[in-house]
C-alpha cells in the first residue's frame, strides 16, 4: 500500500511537533548521535507505514515514542548478544573497588559530598556530568542502568528483555552505580 | 545459618538491589547492621539514591535538540 499525501503530511506535521522529543529520548538511551538521528527517521517511516494502525486512542507522541522504544530494544539485545557470556561472568572482577576480602580499598573509599540532595543551580552541571559518566560505562552496563532507572523496568523484564539471568543482571547494575559514583565524584567539581 | 557480618562489597549490592526489589527480613536486619558501623557504605547508600533520583529525571534535564541537518534530511525522506 501506498502512503496518501495526506498521510505523508500528518506525519510531516507530526515530525515538526515532536522530533526533538524523540531525538531526545533516543540521544539519552543510544550513546550515538548518528544512531539517534537514523532511529527517529525509521521511527518516522514506520510510522508512515502504520499511520491507520494508529487509532488515536494515545496522544501522537505516545504512540511514536513506543515505536522508538521497540526500535532501542531491539538494538539492545543486539548488542548484549554480541557481549559473550564468559564476558558477563568476568564483569564482577574488573574495575575492582573491594580487595579479596570485600572491604574497600585505599583509594577507592567514597569520599563526602558537599550536600545530601543537588541543589537547583548545580543541577544543570549534576546532568552533564551524569550524563558523560554515563557513557563511559560498559556498554552492557548503560544499557541495564538506563532500562532500570530511565524506564522504570522492572528486574524480571529487563531480563527477558536482554536474555540475561538476573544474577548477571545484578551484578552489571551493582558494577554501574559503583562506577558512576566514582565518575560523578571525581568529575563533579562541586561535591 | 547465613553470616553475621556482611563485607563491604555484599553490602553495595544490597543497597542496589533494594532500589529494586524489597530484601529478605535477614538481609534488611544484616545491612542495617552493616550500615550502622560502616561510614563509606552508609555515604555510597545515601550517593547511590542521589544517582537513581537524578537518573529518573535525566530525560528532562538538558533536553537535547535534533541537528538542522538531521531534521531537513528527514523531512525530505518523508515526503519521497
Amino acid at each position: 500500500m501506498t502512503e496518501t499525501n495526506d498521510t505523508k503530511k500528518i506525519i510531516s506535521d507530526l515530525f515538526h511537533q515532536h522530533a526533538d522529543l524523540l531525538y531526545n529520548y533516543a540521544i539519552t538511551r543510544i550513546n550515538d548521535s548518528q544512531q539517534a538521528e537514523d532511529l527517529v527517521q525509521e521511527t518516522f517511516i514506520s510510522a508512515l507505514k502504520n499511520y491507520e494502525n494508529f487509532k488515536g486512542e494515545s496522544k501522537a507522541s505516545t504512540w511514536l515514542i513506543a515505536i522508538l522504544k521497540n526500535k532501542i530494544i531491539d538494538i539492545y539485545r543486539k548488542k548484549v548478544r554480541e557481549f559473550k557470556q564468559e564476558s558477563l561472568d568476568t564483569l564482577a572482577f574488573t574495575d575492582n573497588y573491594f580487595d579479596e576480602k570485600g572491604h574497600w580499598k585505599k583509594g577507592s573509599y567514597p569520599g563526602p559530598w558537599k550536600s545530601d540532595a543537588i541543589d537547583e543551580q548545580d543541577r544543570d552541571e549534576f546532568y552533564k556530568i551524569l550524563q558523560k559518566c554515563l557513557s563511559r560505562l560498559k556498554e552492557i552496563q548503560r544499557i541495564a542502568f538506563v532500562m532500570k532507572h530511565l524506564d522504570d523496568a522492572e528486574t524480571e523484564e529487563i531480563c527477558k528483555e536482554l536474555e540475561i539471568t538476573a544474577s548477571n543482571y545484578w551484578v552489571l547494575i551493582h558494577r554501574a552505580k559503583l562506577q558512576l559514583r566514582d565518575c560523578l565524584e571525581k568529575n563533579w567539581i562541586n561535591v | 545459618m547465613k553470616k553475621v557480618m556482611i563485607s563491604c562489597e555484599e553490602a553495595t549490592a544490597m543497597v542496589v538491589k533494594k532500589h529494586s526489589e524489597p530484601l529478605t527480613f535477614s538481609d534488611r536486619l544484616r545491612l542495617w547492621m552493616h550500615l550502622a558501623i560502616c561510614k563509606l557504605c552508609a555515604l555510597f547508600a545515601k550517593q547511590s539514591q542521589i544517582i537513581d533520583d537524578a537518573a529518573a529525571s535525566l530525560d528532562e534535564s538538558i533536553p537535547a535538540k535534533m541537528p538542522e541537518s538531521a531534521r531537513a534530511r528527514i523531512l525530505q525522506e518523508l515526503q519521497k
